[in-house]
């Protein structure tokens, strides 16, 4: 045990110690680094490049609701609300085949009005569940999920009911049109990478510590002068304007949304996303996005299915000889195993939330 | 407020009390818990509250620090009225308290509980002051109504807060470190410096009531109610939180009404005791005269024997 991890703590200390001197981020920004060169690697085409703009999409997500259920403890089963709300404003001030009006805004300027009108849906439905919590909050906000999507079914005027908006146009920046899949990557690479480095120091500061307070006893962080309905409603704004962001991207992406991409499986997926990351962690979501979006994908591919021929194992009075194939088509079952079995042995996440260390100041150790 | 000017305000009697509560009643529904209570706090005083169990003294702390709306009364803070108002403003005003059970943020860390408490204190931004002193919220619909006039300055504070969380400009950067600086010191205060990064629940119990002790200072109180502070713990464990609490009202000067079942502590620390019994006061006076109080004695025991005769000092099983 100890052998296999001495070369993980020298590396750890080693990144620690640049980045005393330097005084940058230094392990997060190798992370960036790596990650960025991904589409740059020989074996990666554009089926990985494609499920790995999946997993961003919803790294975003799991980011902005880590925020409602991680921080600040409000559980939170209808976030495909707001992943939806940013993805039809853009549709609906975009899309060519927008009943309503025909408003040909460009994608980069909606980041601004999509952010601020995701974080109003998020007060709004704040200020609707501020009493509950616990189980009466998440059946609400279940609830809330579910009526955003029957909403964008029957609002044909606006939305174009079950045929959704289609011909969403692609991000533009001066006659530059982001098409390739690599480009997308790197849009979400970077994107994710502001948001978790904005959400980090939101959570160091009075507001992050203000919404741990209330996820651990909402009554005294009151008694604290903690307004607590004040930063109820901001996680939900914050989560919300995240979620509504990756909403944005989708529409991009796909350059078409209808109802049916934006079910109460997206909400589970999310939340799942963040409980087997581990609450409250960012690394969490990443690899928590990695395994729960990316990996059933992955379990499909052909390689998986020759990979897994080729340990072929001989189980009597049963046909392996199409062994690989068998287990891509129950890639779920195998999923859902594998979920399971990480529950019950790391009922913390796979990447537990670490907690700040606290840098005293020097000057105070001689004062009484 | 310094040491003499508590000793002066303290000796005419005539000067405004800390916290004045009066005609407070709580009903819930069926039980009176308080019945029409009257009570002054001296500033700078070390008041006690004791009372059988079931009495109303934890009923009184939740009211005065706006856990509950009392049914009839008013509290005042230094002649400000504090009834109706939020929880948390009711902190920011000055009111701080810990909980017979403990109740901290457990899975943060010592130093962050300790900021959490000094929340309200940080960068103190002059634009979000408080609404009417006076407001009472009478109903949901009303107090909503209220609110609506303020929604434009919260969206620019709300605003304004996210980006000082995110771009952290010197200013906070500023109000931070000074406040993490305050903390520390609230926290070698209390005897619990080199365990900042250590979480919560992972202190020793007297070190989680001494934890929570830093957490109330650190909203700055004027008032601070302590519920049971020596609860569990052994002779010397209380001696030192009695040390504690003298400390706090001479080098802070922070007024302390405390509830105490252990009579040594209670005898020993207090000046003024408040008899509750039944939700309704009946006695007040320096110890001395409460240990003689026939309705006291009445109270706790139903019959002839002087308070504070045992040793253990724990109160005695209502007869």
């Amino acid at each position: 045990m100890e052998r296999t991890r001495a070369p993980f703590a020298a590396l750890r200390e080693a990144l620690h110690a640049a980045e005393e001197r330097t005084r940058l981020p230094v392990a997060r920004l190798l992370l960036l680094v790596l990650l960025l060169s991904v589409p740059l690697w020989p074996m990666v085409d554009s089926r990985w490049l494609r499920i790995l703009v999946l997993v961003g999409i919803f790294v975003v997500l799991g980011l902005g609701l880590n925020i409602v259920v991680g921080y600040a403890g409000l559980l939170d089963l209808g976030f495909v609300a707001f992943f939806a709300t940013g993805a039809y404003t853009y549709a609906i001030l975009a899309s060519p085949a927008s009943p309503a009006l025909q408003a040909d805004l460009n994608w980069w300027l909606a980041i601004p009005v999509v952010l601020a009108l995701g974080a109003a849906v998020g007060v709004m439905l704040g200020l609707f569940v501020l009493p509950l919590r616990g189980d009466y909050l998440a059946i609400v906000t279940l609830g809330f999920g579910e009526i955003i999507r029957i909403l964008l079914l029957n609002v044909r005027g606006l939305t174009n009911g079950a045929q959704g908006l289609f011909n969403i146009p692609r991000p533009e920046l001066g006659g530059w049109v982001l098409r390739s899949l690599d480009q997308w990557y790197w849009l979400l690479v970077l994107s994710a990478f502001l948001i978790a480095t904005a959400v980090g120091r939101m959570r160091a500061s009075r507001m992050g510590r203000a919404w741990e307070a209330i996820r651990e006893d909402e009554d005294v962080a009151a008694g604290m002068g903690v307004n607590t309905v004040k930063y109820k409603l901001m996680a939900f704004a914050m989560g919300a304007s995240i979620g509504s962001f990756g909403g944005l991207v989708f529409a991009g992406f796909f350059q078409f949304v209808n109802p049916s991409s934006f079910t109460l499986a997206v909400s589970i997926n999310v939340l799942s996303i963040v409980v087997i990351g581990g609450m409250g962690s960012t690394p969490g979501v990443l690899f928590g996005a990695l395994i729960l979006i990316g990996l059933p994908e992955v379990m499909q591919f052909s390689e998986t299915e020759r990979l897994l021929s080729v340990i072929n194992p001989a189980v009597p009075f049963a046909d392996t000889t199409d062994w690989g194939r068998q287990v891509a088509s129950a890639r779920f079952i195998v999923f859902g195993v594998l979920l399971v079995a990480v529950m019950a042995l790391r009922p913390e996440g796979l990447f537990p939330a670490r907690r700040p260390q606290a840098r005293l100041p020097e000057r105070h150790e001689s004062t009484a | 407020m310094t040491l003499a000017t508590v000793a002066a305000t303290t000796a005419d009697g005539e000067a405004t009390p800390r916290l004045a509560v009066r005609g407070l009643t709580m009903r819930f529904e069926g039980l009176v818990a308080l019945d029409d209570v009257e009570l002054d706090v001296a500033p700078g005083a070390i008041h006690g509250l004791i009372g059988p169990n079931g009495a109303g003294k934890t009923t009184l702390f939740n009211v005065v620090s706006g856990y509950y709306r009392p049914t009839a009364g008013m509290i005042t803070l230094d002649d400000q009225r504090i009834d109706g108002l939020y929880r948390h403003e009711i902190a920011e005003s000055g009111v701080s308290r810990t909980f017979q059970n403990i109740r901290l943020f457990s899975a943060m860390t010592v130093l962050e509980n300790v900021l959490v408490g000094h929340h309200a204190r940080i960068g103190a931004r002059s634009g979000e002051r408080r609404a009417d002193a006076r407001r009472h919220r009478t109903n949901r619909v009303l107090s909503a109504i209220q609110l609506l006039p303020g929604v434009p300055a919260a969206l620019t504070h709300g605003v304004l807060e996210v980006a000082g969380a995110i771009i952290r400009p010197p200013a906070v950067r500023a109000a931070e470190s000074e406040a993490v600086a305050r903390c520390a010191e609230l926290l070698r205060f209390v005897g619990l410096s080199g365990r900042e990064n250590v979480l919560a629940r992972n202190l020793p119990y007297g070190d989680q009531r001494r934890l929570e002790l830093a957490r109330a200072l650190a909203t700055e109180p004027r008032l601070l109610l302590l519920d049971e502070p020596t609860a569990g713990m052994n002779p010397a464990e209380s001696a030192a939180v009695v040390q504690l609490v003298r400390r706090m009202r001479d080098e802070l000067g922070v007024t302390v009404l405390l509830i105490e079942h252990a009579m040594s502590v209670v005898m020993g620390v207090c000046e003024r005791i408040t008899v509750l019994d039944y939700g309704r006061k009946i006695a007040e006076g320096a110890p001395r005269e409460i240990q003689r109080d026939a309705a006291v004695i009445e109270a706790y025991l139903g019959s002839g024997t002087p308070v504070g005769g045992e040793e253990d000092g724990h109160a005695a099983p209502r007869a």
